[in-house]
């Protein structure tokens, strides 16, 4: 029951970063039918902002702001300078090859990877960093009652993760903007008949959705502390898994999507393997995919003849 | 080599401007246009055995094993990107699994035939029981593209892809435990882990075994001229035909009575197939595997092999090899870096930057900056380091280089990002000037920071120079413009 | 006084040596020619050349100090406190004519063991450049990048094999990199030193040129097996490898030792790029005395051992020596290996460590220190095969290699290869983590 509970939790906050990431991918593939396979280089550079704001505000053991005010302030200038990396990378890398094949852009992609890799590598160096985030806030405080382990960490991603995506999604709903992104997505050609200028909607989203990683970078270096070069690699891919488990281009899907791969690998290390989780979690996947071939929220693609 | 869609360029137009009309003439009448004429006027099969044959020569004056070595990569690459064609290219399928089985053959290879299990199937055997049941392989992963399509097939492979490397690393204590019982008794060491598989023995053809790695370029250069041939009658055979009415349009080929599922299902096995061979290839030049050669990354590159070629192009996949195997090799020596950097600058400006008005305001913007930034330093007092000899003392004294010189160096180098991307966004009237100053920033941060670290600043340039050939290139260098229904 | 870089530049590609005749204007003109002439602006230049080098007599004194070489190691290090005394060994070896030589430097340098590669890095033009300053030889690497993946180190072992004027080769780090390159060293019959490999089979006797610095896994896993069960007293142990070549080999040796000493082990794995280890740690059951990490990266197991506090698990973490870092690894009350003293301890270590930390910083781990050696041991075998200037053949230099015994190292002893190319008497030390300090304890 202990372990129950305990893989309830970790799955709940790797799931919360996970859907974070594949709101980025979505919210991109909404728009331009774009695979954004830069977007985990992304995180990663949000990551080591939050990191660098947080050396210069004095560092974890003893910084110079309270803790109630470092936290929200690292979370926004992360978002900000992510979402600032991101609008480059659309501006230089993809908006040249916005009427070529689909695929091409992956090379694109790839070649940005690279240097924003090689970037990082070269400025702050190879080392993995840390956050240190034990000394800002004691990992055992929080709350620790019978089988339930968690804490205040935790509390806080798990938290912010939700008002970020609620607010996400009041905006998407609400907002002029937000109105723009969906009519852009369904018909962009229609869209710019109608006086929308798809270079800003386009912006915006990339805006939007590297801001998100930007901030679910400053929050995996603040619950798992390590922050280095290749970490947006590996998130990169299970934000994509995630956006498209859930249905690609689909916000709420992101969301579940994200939830639905990390219970499944916090449950498949718990109590199948640590070794082989990954195998494990995309033979599920397979499984799941086959039975909706088009993710939970997908909807069926119209076929013109 | 745009086999279908060739510009026809003897075509005399109708209520075109006599001006245009005479300039396109020129253009066409120039040597290069010729060439490039003749080159696309001789038949596929005939281009595909002479770029075979050059390659062949080259074997022969290759100066160094390492240069044979970077031309096997090349014609490695060349049959992979060219399996890799089939698949994406030709059928329009993302398989994000393709490199699952490049490893896939590589590894069952190994098995056969290494110390590994004692057995020794020789080449001849082995090669072909590979390549089929890796073709098998594929036909089987295949089989969720029945029910899946699009992004959510590419997921489906991409897994797969995951599940084969996860196996691969791990594959060194397989055992299931069921209810404390576990099955085998002791874990079965099947592929090595990380350690992988060693003493993998070498192609023995035909009686003669294959040591050196020129025999290795040689019978790789042969197998991918073979592939493609082959692969070139398919694309004109009914099958072929068929596969590319799919790319386009799958449903209307489906109403034209083609068997889509069944046709999808043969673009992945041929696709398999091939990139087993490739591994069958990889395998035995290495004389061990490893699973780590087989990762998403590998794959990535693979797609940008085939995609800088040019989709849907029988050739393209040697240009696209060409690029991703040579460009980090002619970078792995710092100081090639820099006669490439600076001569690239050279060759920039003097082709841009026409005519001589502009020029000059270039060359005067960088020798400011340059006097700007002395004087700026002398007036901070910073100590400059004195420089070595060669092209690097060369430059090393044109452009000032710091003793206490790393975060300088990460300055000027963040500083030549954004400026060169803000280059781009400025009016051309200002142009020149801006890069006279930004090519002095890049030069000091060349100088400061980025020529020590040879490794990481060959990643740099290579990613920047994927960047921009795909900015400048969409279609890659033989791809054909084609309009997609979405 | 300050000159004019300009001018610098000019005097200090005069092919003259301190100790010569003074420089002669002609002989400026025609090294210069083969550089620059291709401008075409040959007039302007031999103008400057020509006052460049009437400058250059006056100004020599301050433009000899530590700049006769150009070792790209020298670049960020001229500071080591050896600074003084090499402008007379120099000299001294300029009229033997210094041994010049290339000596390969492979590496993860990018890629995922980046933190692994740079580290050593650095260490490794260090300890070539303090070569070269104490001994008055003019040896440089030639880095090539592995990135870890032996397809690439196999490239790059190729390119430096294929060049002529390679001697010896320091690295690859990786033992799965070793085992790739090994049919064209052994071909070449080129020296290679792995700093990091640590794979027992790999001195079996099938790579007859390779050699390490570093003791293998044999060695360490008994020692940490026995310090668990005696000192820490744990009956239940659980090993977690990182599913790479230096973890599981150590995880191997290890769950043998502990089966001979009747200690139950539990064995799982985890990829080094897992984001997230808590889920494996709710899987600690609370009966496991120890959990043994032999991991490469010290920020993981720092992690690691935060996620079992912040569950209230109160197993004894024990690192192996990839995790010995001092400033990444802080975990208070866990224990860690080390085949040598710390470096930062040991007496002859200090004047290099503190030229490291001055040139780079203080946050290095276990994998720098054995590169420092390593590149001495190298550079000490290619200078014995030295003759006018020239090193030995590739052979020779294999053979000297074999026969190199440094008698005090960085490491705080002697370093000696046995035939098969492995340390002799490698020693496990263990220490324990105590208000963030490592206080040794066995």
């Amino acid at each position: 029951m202990a372990q129950f509970v305990q893989l309830v939790v970790n799955g709940l906050t790797l799931g919360s970063l996970y859907a974070l990431i594949a709101l980025g991918y979505s919210l991109v593939y909404g728009v331009l039918k774009l695979l954004n396979f830069a977007h985990g280089e992304v995180y990663m550079i949000g990551s080591f902002i939050g990191y660098g704001v947080l050396q210069v505000l004095g560092g974890s053991a003893s910084p110079s702001v309270p803790v109630g005010i470092l936290l929200p302030l690292l979370m926004l200038v992360a978002a900000l300078g992510a979402g600032l990396v991101g609008v480059a990378i659309e501006r230089f890398a993809y908006r040249p090859l916005r009427q070529s094949p689909r695929i091409a852009p992956l090379v694109s992609a790839l070649g940005t990877s690279f240097f924003l890799q090689a970037t990082m590598l070269l400025v702050v160096g190879a080392r993995i960093v840390r956050y240190e985030s034990e000394k800002l806030i004691d990992v055992s405080s929080g709350i620790h009652a019978g089988v339930l382990n968690i804490s205040v960490m935790r509390m806080m991603v798990i938290g912010v993760s939700a008002v970020v995506m609620i607010g996400l999604n009041i905006f998407m709903k609400r907002s002029k903007l937000g109105k723009a992104m969906r009519a852009t997505s369904y018909d962009p050609e229609a869209a710019q008949m109608m006086g929308m200028d798809v270079n800003r909607v386009v912006m915006v989203t990339f805006f939007l959705g590297s801001a998100l990683a930007g901030v679910a970078g400053v929050m995996s270096g603040l619950v798992y502390n390590r922050v280095f070069h290749t970490m947006g690699f590996v998130a990169g891919l299970k934000g994509f898994t995630a956006s498209v488990v859930g249905g690609i281009g689909s916000i709420q899907g992101a969301m579940a999507g994200g939830l639905i791969i990390g219970f499944a690998e916090s449950f498949a290390q718990g109590y199948v393997s640590t070794t082989f989780y990954d195998v494990v979690v995309f033979v599920v996947l397979i499984g799941f995919l086959l039975t909706r071939p088009r993710g939970l929220f997908g909807v069926p693609e119209l076929k013109k003849v | 080599m745009a086999d279908e869609d060739a510009p026809d360029t003897g075509t005399r137009s109708i209520g075109k401007d006599q001006w245009v009309e005479q300039a396109a003439e020129r253009i066409d009448n120039r040597p290069v246009a010729k060439l490039r004429r003749r080159l696309v006027q001789t038949p596929v099969q005939w281009r595909v055995l002479g770029i075979g044959a050059l390659a062949l020569l080259f074997a022969l004056v290759s100066p160094t094993d390492y240069t044979t070595r970077v031309a096997f990569t090349v014609a490695l690459y060349t049959l992979l990107a060219t399996g890799l064609n089939v698949v994406v290219g030709w059928s329009g399928l993302l398989d994000l699994g393709y490199v699952a089985f490049f490893g896939f053959g590589a590894y069952a290879y190994a098995l056969l035939s290494s110390e590994k299990f004692g057995l020794h199937w020789p080449t001849l055997v082995s090669v072909p029981v590979v390549v089929l049941g890796t073709a098998l392989l594929g036909f089987l992963l295949g089989l969720p593209s029945r029910r899946l399509s699009g992004d959510y097939l590419a997921i489906v492979t991409l897994f797969f892809g995951q599940i084969f490397v996860s196996i691969v690393n791990n594959g060194d204590r397989l055992q299931l435990s069921l209810n404390g019982h576990n099955v085998p008794n002791k874990p079965f060491n099947l592929t090595g882990g990380p350690n992988g598989v060693t003493g993998i023995d070498p192609l023995s053809l035909f009686g003669n075994k294959v040591h050196t790695i020129t025999g290795y370029y040689v019978v790789t250069v042969i197998v991918a001229v073979v592939v493609m041939l082959l692969l070139y009658r398919l694309r004109n055979a009914r099958s072929g035909l068929a596969l590319r009415a799919m790319r386009e349009d799958s449903l209307a080929a489906e109403i034209l009575s083609i068997p889509v599922p069944r046709l999808r299902l043969l673009a992945f096995a041929i696709g398999a197939g091939i990139a087993a061979l490739a591994g069958t290839l990889f395998a035995s030049v290495q004389l061990s595997v490893f699973g780590s050669n087989f990762d998403l990354p590998f794959l990535v590159l693979m797609y940008a092999a085939a995609i800088l070629g040019g989709l849907g192009n029988i050739g393209g996949g040697f240009v696209g090899a060409l690029i991703v195997a040579v460009l980090p090799e002619m970078l792995r020596t710092p100081s090639t870096g820099r006669a490439l950097v600076y001569g690239a600058l050279v060759v920039f400006v003097a082709l841009r930057l026409r005519p001589w008005g502009r020029l000059a305001q270039y060359l005067i913007a960088l020798i400011a900056t340059g006097v700007l930034v002395r004087l700026g330093l002398a007036a901070f007092g910073t100590s400059i380091r004195p420089r070595a000899t060669g092209l690097a003392g060369l430059t090393g004294a044109l452009v000032p280089h710091l003793t206490k010189s790393v975060s300088f160096g990460n300055v000027a180098f963040l500083t030549l990002i954004a400026g060169g991307l803000g280059l781009t966004l400025l009016r051309p009237k200002w142009r020149p000037v801006a890069a006279g100053v930004v090519s002095f920033i890049g030069m000091l941060a060349w100088e400061n920071r980025l020529a020590e670290q040879g490794s990481i600043t060959r990643q740099l340039l290579v990613g920047a120079a994927l960047v921009a050939i795909m900015a400048s290139r969409p279609q890659g260098f033989f791809g054909i413009k084609r309009v997609e229904v979405l | 006084m300050e000159i004019d870089p300009f001018l610098r530049f000019y005097c200090e590609n005069i092919p003259h040596r301190p100790g010569s005749a003074e420089p002669k204007t002609t002989t400026t003109i025609v090294y210069l020619k083969g550089e620059i002439m291709t401008k075409g602006r040959i007039a302007a230049t031999l103008l400057a050349i020509t006052l460049a080098a009437t400058a250059c007599g006056s100004s020599k004194k301050t433009v000899t100090a530590g700049a006769t070489t150009a070792a790209p190691a020298a670049s960020a290090t001229t500071a080591a406190p050896a600074a003084t005394t090499a402008a007379p060994a120099a000299t001294t070896a300029a009229k033997a004519a210094p041994c010049s030589a290339k000596i390969g430097f492979m590496g993860p340098f990018t890629g995922d063991a980046a933190s692994i590669g740079q580290e050593q890095l650095n260490w490794g033009k260090l300890g070539l450049a303090d070569y070269n300053k104490a001994n008055g030889t003019d040896f440089a690497f030639v880095e090539t990048d592995t990135k870890l993946d032996p397809a690439e180190a196999t490239t790059g072992a190729q390119k430096l094999v294929s060049d002529n004027s390679v001697v010896a080769i320091l690295g690859p780090a990786g033992s799965q990199e070793v085992e790739a390159v090994g049919p064209a060293m052994t071909a070449a019959n080129l020296a290679y030193v792995s700093p990091s490999a640590t794979r027992t089979s790999l001195t079996a006797g099938k790579l007859p040129s390779f050699a390490r610095v570093v003791p293998n896994d044999d060695a360490q896993g008994p020692t940490v097996a026995k310090f668990i069960a005696e000192k820490i007293a744990a009956k239940k142990v659980l090993i977690i490898d990182d599913q790479t070549s230096y973890s599981t080999g150590l995880a191997d040796s290890a769950t043998a030792a502990f089966k001979t000493l009747n200690v139950t082990v539990a064995r799982e794995s985890i990829a080094q790029k897992s984001t997230d280890f808590s889920s494996l740690v709710s899987k600690v059951t609370d009966d496991t005395g120890a959990v043994f990490l032999p991991w490469q990266l010290a920020a993981n197991a720092q992690q690691l051992g935060t996620q079992l506090k912040e569950q209230g698990k109160k197993a004894v973490v024990v690192g192996s020596d990839g995790v010995y870092s001092p400033k990444d690894f802080s975990l208070e009350g866990a224990y860690v290996t080390s085949f040598a003293p710390d470096v930062r301890g040991v007496a002859s270590a200090a004047a290099v460590v503190a030229a490291y930390q001055k040139a780079y910083d203080d946050k290095f781990g276990t994998f720098g220190p054995p590169v420092y050696v390593a590149a001495q041991l190298l550079a000490t075998a290619v200078k014995t095969t030295c003759k006018d200037g020239k090193p030995g053949a590739r052979a020779d230099v294999t053979a000297a290699m074999k026969k190199v015994k440094l008698d005090n190292t960085i490491l705080g002893g002697p370093v000696a290869l046995d035939d098969k190319g492995d340390v002799v008497g490698a020693k496990f030390y263990l220490s324990q983590v105590k208000g963030g300090k490592y206080t040794l304890v066995a």
